[in-house]
């Protein structure tokens, strides 16, 4: 069997950026216009991850990384998507495995992500690796269901009120 | 070509050259992520131009006659789509996706001055002659402008800040003014008009009688702000209850009929092409396309609940103290209810004068309920000192705006509750603080000299840092806990936030028993009095029998506040009791190895995910936070001494007989459990906290396998005490 490889979007490969489109779409309940994935790609290319199996995409995994508040960097994983006939072979594991470590490099402090809370494998495979619920967003989707955001902590800043941080910096200065 | 145009083929072609290829094109003044809300043209998903309509939806006359039937049909759905809406759909899916709603929407929108005469379907002749016409042009008019002046009224709800924009109420209007030149007595004429017209030329038909009835329910809602303006007298023990408005009990008879035909009219066929996606491609439309909602996903259901609601607001006219109000708040808070009552009891509760329910300011309610639990007969209150008068008054004032805040949290849906007392908690904290400084300073500056003895030492009895701290508190154990209820805690995490929630009570119960002690310091005080009265003489004695007469009358108050504040011990005793039986259940899993933190490949380490879950306490001065390495010697010391039954029983019991005092005191209209008011509400909440009980007790009595695993279990159970199985 030939194996998966995980790699990041190449700048103008259409043929993969109509791919990954085509998955999100069929998978998330959000539509996202051609705009949302040039917000991503343009300015964090290393964080559009896709996986390929006999050239064909089976998963993808955007993120971005900006700061929160000016007094953290956070990680935000936008979208993640398997085919759903590769499910269950830990593609996405891998994929969200190789956007976290980009990100920790990248000096993250936290990363982060909202799902609703009826998607139970997406839950399960972020808390398998590490994250916890820390709000409830009301009725956050269009479809009316709610969302958790979910928190990966990284660094200490993660763990204070973000006022405390803006006062610890102004203290500093 | 036109003087207006430019040709500018050329500028574009060079422009275009210039550009790279897979280049995104903007304009410095715009960043990517605005971006991001565009809509896609050609896109299926986005753009709604490009929805396609059948013949009946093109062609569909909003003009010609209709049946009584087809009028019916029409008048309910409209009607019921009101509600879907609310349930948080758009108005392009659902009111206003009826032809006949757009189209009047569209020719009022060309000339909305002239009001009323502009709200038409379209130009007819002779309508008078042919009451087919009349029912469409008068009858469904007037459902219509019913309908929209109903939408204008919980948009106006919906924007006046006391509910979230696009989270609970839906206010994209397709930039459609919805008749708001339109008086709302010109509407309830063309309502009562059709009413009238039904009755005399459809008399004897079922269907014009439930016409009637979505006519007359019409009616009554659009007289809802007046229920908003009514004013709550607080009632004084011998005076009886105001009677339920109006508006409110004739509302609740109307819906009551309603709902008995709902079968009925969703056996009536609508008429094809009536409720269309089309006006989303027609008018100015920012959102995705999306479908229409179907008409059966509401059944009159949602404005029983709003009936209901409105009842259930107007029950605190039985209200007889401050305490009353915040436990008919706090019910509130805790059971569901419609959006348009979330919002109506928000401005029902503070009104823009900031009175409460109109009759009282809030820093007379603030005060009362500081009197209530510390405050009564206290060195600030008795003194002579104008100067200590006023900056007690000053301080009272900085108060009484976060009291409102904790007012406001109260109508929120239940996540925003949550995220609204988490941020309390630091505005209570800087608070607490404030006050204290204050009150040390009281003593130190001005004399005021407010003491007592406190296991056998004189203490500050600092009464108004006291009510402060203990509602900061109270409002860090509800976010602990409504974190259970909104589910955000890990099975692994929740012997550990149990644990915080024992640890807070423990804070609580300590201030609790601080004030109870300084309250019975005052009554014996007062009682000491005789004492000195032997001393005194001739008219000095008069004169001191008199003062000692004045306070003596201050002691029923005072005994009646150290009741209350012991009913609370008990509430509280109750929470502690199924946290610790919750723990003992836990530890249990935990031993036996089918419970514990899992090991996470990006965590540094435990003690950084305690820190982020606990980040809403940590800044907080009193009771502080304890380290990870606490919880953790005490996980390690609980699971090395086992509970035996004895313990076991001895804390359920313990539980449930607190339960029954707080239920009995509910059943007898106690005033010092003060929850008279919705008390079915509340003897629902706590038969759910003796669910839990009885239902962790039986589990705990389960043998556990190494190769179980946990599941929780919520159903019937309190929402705070989920049931941990293991299966
Ligand atoms: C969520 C999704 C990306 C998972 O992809 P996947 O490749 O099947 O996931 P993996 O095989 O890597 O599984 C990783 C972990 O996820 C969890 N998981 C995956 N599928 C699950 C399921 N059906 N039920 C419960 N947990 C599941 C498991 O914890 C699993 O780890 P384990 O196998 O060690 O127990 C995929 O289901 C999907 O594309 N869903 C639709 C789009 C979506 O919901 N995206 C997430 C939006 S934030």
């Amino acid at each position: 069997m030939t194996e998966v490889t995980y790699h990041t979007l190449e700048a103008g490969n259409d043929e993969e950026l109509h791919a990954l489109k085509t998955m999100i779409s069929d998978d998330l309940s959000e539509p996202y216009s051609i705009y949302v994935y040039h917000f991503f790609l343009s300015q964090w290319p290393e964080l559009c991850n896709i996986a390929k199996l006999n050239g064909e995409t089976i998963g993808v995994i955007i993120c971005k990384i900006e700061p929160h508040r000016d007094v953290r960097s956070r990680g935000y994983i936008g979208m993640l998507a398997v085919k759903k006939e590769h499910r269950g072979h830990g593609i996405a594991k891998k994929l969200v495995r190789i956007s976290i470590e980009k990100m920790i490099k990248a000096g993250c402090d936290e990363i982060m992500l909202e799902t609703e809370v009826v998607n139970k494998p997406a839950i399960a495979l972020y808390e398998h690796m590490g994250f916890i619920r820390s709000k409830r967003l009301y009725r956050y989707y269009l479809n009316q269901h709610d969302a958790f955001r979910l928190i990966l902590p990284i660094t200490s800043k993660s763990t204070v009120r973000s006022v405390y941080l803006q006062h610890s910096d102004q203290l500093a200065t | 070509m036109s003087e207006q145009m430019v040709d500018i083929t050329d500028v574009l072609r060079r422009k275009a050259r210039e550009v790279a290829n897979d280049a995104v094109v903007k304009s410095p003044q715009f960043s990517l992520f605005q971006g991001t809300q565009a809509l896609e043209i050609n896109n299926k998903r986005l753009d709604s131009g490009i929805i396609e309509l059948s013949v009946e939806e093109e062609e569909f006359d909003v003009l010609c006659k209709r049946s009584l039937q087809e009028v019916l049909a029409t008048s309910d759905a409209i009607f019921r789509n009101v509600f879907i809406w609310l349930q948080n759909s758009s108005l392009s899916v659902t009111v206003f996706s009826c032809r006949y709603v757009e189209e009047l929407l569209v020719i009022y929108n060309k000339d909305a001055n002239k009001g009323i005469s502009s709200c038409r379907f379209g130009a007819v002749e002779n309508v008078s002659m042919d009451p087919e016409l009349l029912l469409v042009h008068k009858v469904l008019r007037s459902v219509v402008l019913g309908a929209l002046h109903l939408v204008r009224l919980c948009l106006t709800l919906g924007q006046s800040g006391v509910v979230y924009e696009e989270e609970d109420i839906n206010t994209q209007t397709m930039n459609l003014n919805v008749i708001t030149m339109v008086e709302s007595n010109d509407i309830l004429k063309e309502l009562n008009d059709s009413v009238d017209f039904l009755k005399s030329k459809y008399a004897d038909s079922k269907d014009s009688e439930i016409l009637q009835l979505i006519l007359k329910t019409l009616v009554q809602l659009i007289n809802l702000p007046q229920f908003i303006a009514l004013k709550v007298p607080k009632l004084t023990d011998c005076s009886t209850p105001p009677q339920s408005p109006a508006m409110v009990s004739s509302l609740a008879a109307l819906v009551d009929s309603l709902v008995t035909h709902v079968d009925y009219l969703n056996s009536l066929p609508q008429i094809p092409g009536c409720f269309s996606m089309g006006i989303q491609k027609r008018l100015d439309n920012r959102l995705p396309s999306r479908d229409l909602i179907p008409l059966k996903s509401e059944d009159y259901s949602s404005l029983k609940v709003l009936v209901d609601d409105l009842q259930r607001i107007w029950a605190i006219s039985n209200r007889l103290t401050s305490q009353d109000v915040v436990n008919h708040a706090l019910n509130f808070a805790n059971t569901h209810h419609h959006v348009i009552s979330r919002a109506i009891y928000a401005l029902f509760l503070v009104r823009d004068d900031a009175t409460v329910f109109g009759v009282e300011k809030v820093s007379d309610f603030l005060n009362e309920e500081m009197l209530r639990f510390s405050c009564w007969d206290s060195e600030y209150i008795n003194t002579s000192n104008e100067i200590v008068k006023q900056k007690v008054a000053e301080l009272t004032h900085q108060i009484s705006s976060v009291a409102l805040e904790w007012l406001s949290v109260m109508n929120q849906n239940p996540c925003r509750q949550r995220q609204h007392f988490s941020r309390l908690i630091t505005v209570f904290d800087t608070l607490e603080y404030n006050s204290e400084n204050f009150e040390r300073n009281l003593k130190e500056v001005f004399q005021v000299n407010e003491e007592f003895e406190y296991n056998g030492e004189l203490v500050l009895a600092l009464p108004i840092t006291s009510w402060v701290c203990y509602v900061k508190m109270d409002i860090m154990l509800h976010v602990v806990l409504r974190g259970f209820e909104l589910e955000l805690y890990q099975t692994w995490e929740f012997h550990q936030m149990y644990w915080y929630v024992n640890y807070l009570v423990d804070n609580i119960l300590l201030i609790l028993d601080r004030v109870i002690e300084y309250n019975r310091s005052k009554i014996y005080k007062i009682q000491q009095m005789k004492n000195q009265l032997k001393k005194k003489k001739g008219d000095q004695k008069l004169r001191y029998k008199e003062k000692m007469m004045k306070r003596q009358a201050q002691i029923p108050s005072l005994q009646l506040f150290v009741d209350t504040l012991n009913k609370k011990i008990v509430q509280y005793k109750i929470i502690q009791g199924l946290a610790v039986l919750q723990s003992i259940q836990l530890q249990k899993y935990i031993k036996s190895g089918i419970l514990k933190t899992p090991d996470f490949p990006f965590v540094q380490n435990e003690e950084i995910l305690y820190k982020l879950r606990m980040k809403p306490f940590a800044s907080v001065g009193v009771p502080s936070l304890p380290p990870y390495s606490h919880y953790q010697f005490h996980l390690k010391n609980s699971l090395k001494q086992p509970h035996t039954p004895q313990d076991i029983n001895h804390v359920k019991s313990s539980i449930l007989s607190n339960i029954k005092i707080i239920t009995d005191g509910i059943q007898s209209k106690d005033v010092t459990v003060s929850m008279h008011i919705c008390s079915q509400d509340w003897l629902h909440w706590f038969r759910q906290l003796q669910r839990s009980c009885i239902g962790i007790g039986l589990q705990l009595q389960k043998p556990i396998t190494a190769t179980q695993r946990v599941v929780i279990d919520s159903k019937g159970f309190h929402r705070y005490f989920p049931v941990v199985n293991s299966e």
